[in-house]
């Protein structure tokens, strides 16, 4: 331990014990309450839990940066995680592009400069602009899909809504091809779990992760993809000379990675909310213009990333606790988001609430470029529901998603009946 | 304490007391105005706040920064002269009386 850190409150609890990822919230708030900033003993690392904090430590890059990576394995201390024993059944890919697997498990990403042109593109490609052009089709594709799930009386809102529809938005925007577009669910599976510790689940990742990774590695190329508006804009960057082809590829594996699972997670959160909290659920029905605001408040309520992580890079202070450099350090947006401090009653379910302060997307230079994306994803999917569902039950036990870092539901059996409207 | 004026695509004007450093977003969302959406909160990574600005105090405003100016061509409603983002206006003293226009639609 470093001295610095002996004023500091200290907890011994383990985020990724199952009772913590069963359900985190009284651990939050225990985290929160033991002060701004608090001393992980199992882990050996800060934790931050407060919005307010949490939204500091996001907006500065400078003392809190990303480029350790930004889960709780540290490149700089340890040894690449793909030279670990633990990647062995990687081995079995064919010509696996090492570089790119590398990076994706080691979670390190720049901080600027590097860091700059890398954001300006991010950011040109998810535009809202650009995004709303596809308005059209991520509104119909959604309406499509409820209309033949609404149909059948019941089914998986996990499986069959949330991820087969953002499979497919995302591989046709990307222009992925339509075979295989599953083992994305694999990949992102990975790349996620091995934020964490090397548990059972992170262990089990990579062994479903193998066939995925040679699938990535083989379409997420220029002359592998069809045409889809960001596909296009991506290899335009390359021929334009703004970034290298590499690079090209790089961007193209973003998708797989940061836009699949998170939105599907958080789209079916909103379901299973909606479906628990009857009243919410008649609020959307009778106004189906609620259905961003409840995607916002799914995102504050119940976060589908926990945790995220920063290395300190220089000795410094935080609401008046000391800080050593070189140090991980947790932050939990779920927790940030139920903040007694900033949100009312924040252990309520509220979709006509403001929960614009809500930190799931994070703050500052690393903030989720694909928001605007997610958002429109989420309001079509809700909307489609709320016109043609009148009831929406929980049709028996869902499943909850055994996961590190993502907090959902792997099966979420529903019961709708169909609305003539 | 200054005032900002909020005025709907149909005329309708409401007039809201404004902190001294409060932005017009938040005092819009705050006080229950019709018209802006800020989804991403006052972040720069929605356009969902935008507003027409009234000529005489656009130059009372600080100029538009480079991410700012990116993000207004991300506006539903055409971009103007007048355009800016109203999470990035500060409310001042030099501002009593802003008048803001509403765009037809924020998504
Ligand atoms: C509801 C769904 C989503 C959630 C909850 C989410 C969450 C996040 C969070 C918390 C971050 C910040 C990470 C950090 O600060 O370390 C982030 C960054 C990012 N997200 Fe998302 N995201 C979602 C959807 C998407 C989508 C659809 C895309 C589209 C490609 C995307 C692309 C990105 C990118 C590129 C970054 C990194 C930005 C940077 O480092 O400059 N995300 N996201
Ligand atoms: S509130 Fe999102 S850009 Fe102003």
């Amino acid at each position: 331990m470093t001295p610095s850190t002996t004023q500091l409150p200290e907890l011994d609890l383990d985020p990724y014990s199952p009772e913590f990822l069963a359900d985190p919230y009284p651990y939050y708030a225990q985290l929160r309450d033991a002060g701004p900033v608090v001393w992980l003993t199992r882990y050996e690392h800060y934790v931050v839990a407060r919005h307010a904090e949490t939204k500091a430590v996001l907006d500065d890059w400078e003392t809190f940066g990303s480029t350790r990576g930004f889960g709780l394995h540290d490149p700089e201390r340890e040894p690449p995680l793909l030279d670990s024993p633990e990647y062995e059944p990687l081995a079995r890919v064919p010509h696996m592009n090492t570089e790119a697997i590398r990076g994706l498990l080691d979670a390190v990403r720049p901080d600027p400069p590097e860091h700059d042109p890398i954001r300006r593109l991010f950011m040109r490609m998810l535009a809202p602009g650009l995004i709303r052009r596809s308005r059209e089709q991520i509104v119909g594709a959604a309406q499509a899909l409820v209309e033949k799930l609404v149909a059948r009386g019941s089914f998986d809102a996990a499986a069959e809504l949330a991820d087969a529809f953002v499979l497919g938005v995302i591989g046709d925007l990307v222009g992925l091809p339509e075979q295989g577009r599953e083992h994305i669910i694999a990949y992102g599976n990975m790349a996620m779990n091995t934020s964490g510790p090397r548990n059972e689940v992170y262990l089990e990742s990579i062994e479903h992760a193998v066939d995925a990774v040679a699938w990535v590695d083989q379409v997420c190329t220029r002359d592998s993809l069809s045409p889809g508006p960001i596909g296009q804009l991506i290899f335009d960057a390359v021929d334009a000379g703004e970034i290298e082809e590499d690079m090209g590829n790089a961007f193209v594996r973003v998708f797989p990675t940061a836009a699949v699972d998170t939105t599907s997670s958080t789209i079916t959160n909103a379901i299973y909310n909606l479906a628990v909290n009857p009243d919410q659920w008649a609020l959307l029905r009778d106004d189906p213009s609620l259905a961003r605001r409840a995607f916002q408040e799914t995102m504050r309520f119940t976060q589908a990333i926990h945790p995220l992580y920063r290395t300190t890079t220089r000795d410094g202070e935080l609401a008046g606790s000391e800080l050593a450099a070189g140090i991980k350090m947790a932050l939990f947006l779920g927790s940030a988001n139920r903040d007694p401090r900033v949100f009312e009653d924040p252990d309520r379910f509220e979709i006509r609430r403001d929960a614009t302060p809500q930190l799931g997307f994070g703050s500052g230079i690393h903030s989720c470029a694909g928001q605007t994306l997610a958002r429109l994803e989420g309001e079509a999917v809700l909307t489609a529901l709320s016109r043609r569902v009148a009831r929406l039950e929980l049709d028996g036990e869902p499943t909850p998603r055994r996961h590190n870092t993502l907090h959902t539901w792997a099966h979420l059996p529903v019961k709708v009946t169909g609305d003539a409207r | 304490m200054p005032k900002v004026i909020y005025q709907s695509p149909d005329g309708a004007r409401t007039e809201i007391d404004a902190p001294v450093g409060a932005t017009v977003r938040n005092l819009a969302l705050a006080n229950g105005v019709d018209g802006i959406v800020g989804e991403c909160g006052g972040e720069l990574m929605c356009a969902s706040c935008h507003v027409y600005v009234d000529e005489q105090f656009l130059e009372r405003l600080p100029p538009v920064q480079e991410e700012e100016d990116e993000m207004l061509e991300s506006t539903a409603c055409e971009r103007l002269s007048n355009s800016r983002l109203s999470c990035q206006i500060k409310m001042t003293d030099e501002l009593d009386g802003l008048l803001v226009r509403l765009p037809e639609e924020q998504l």
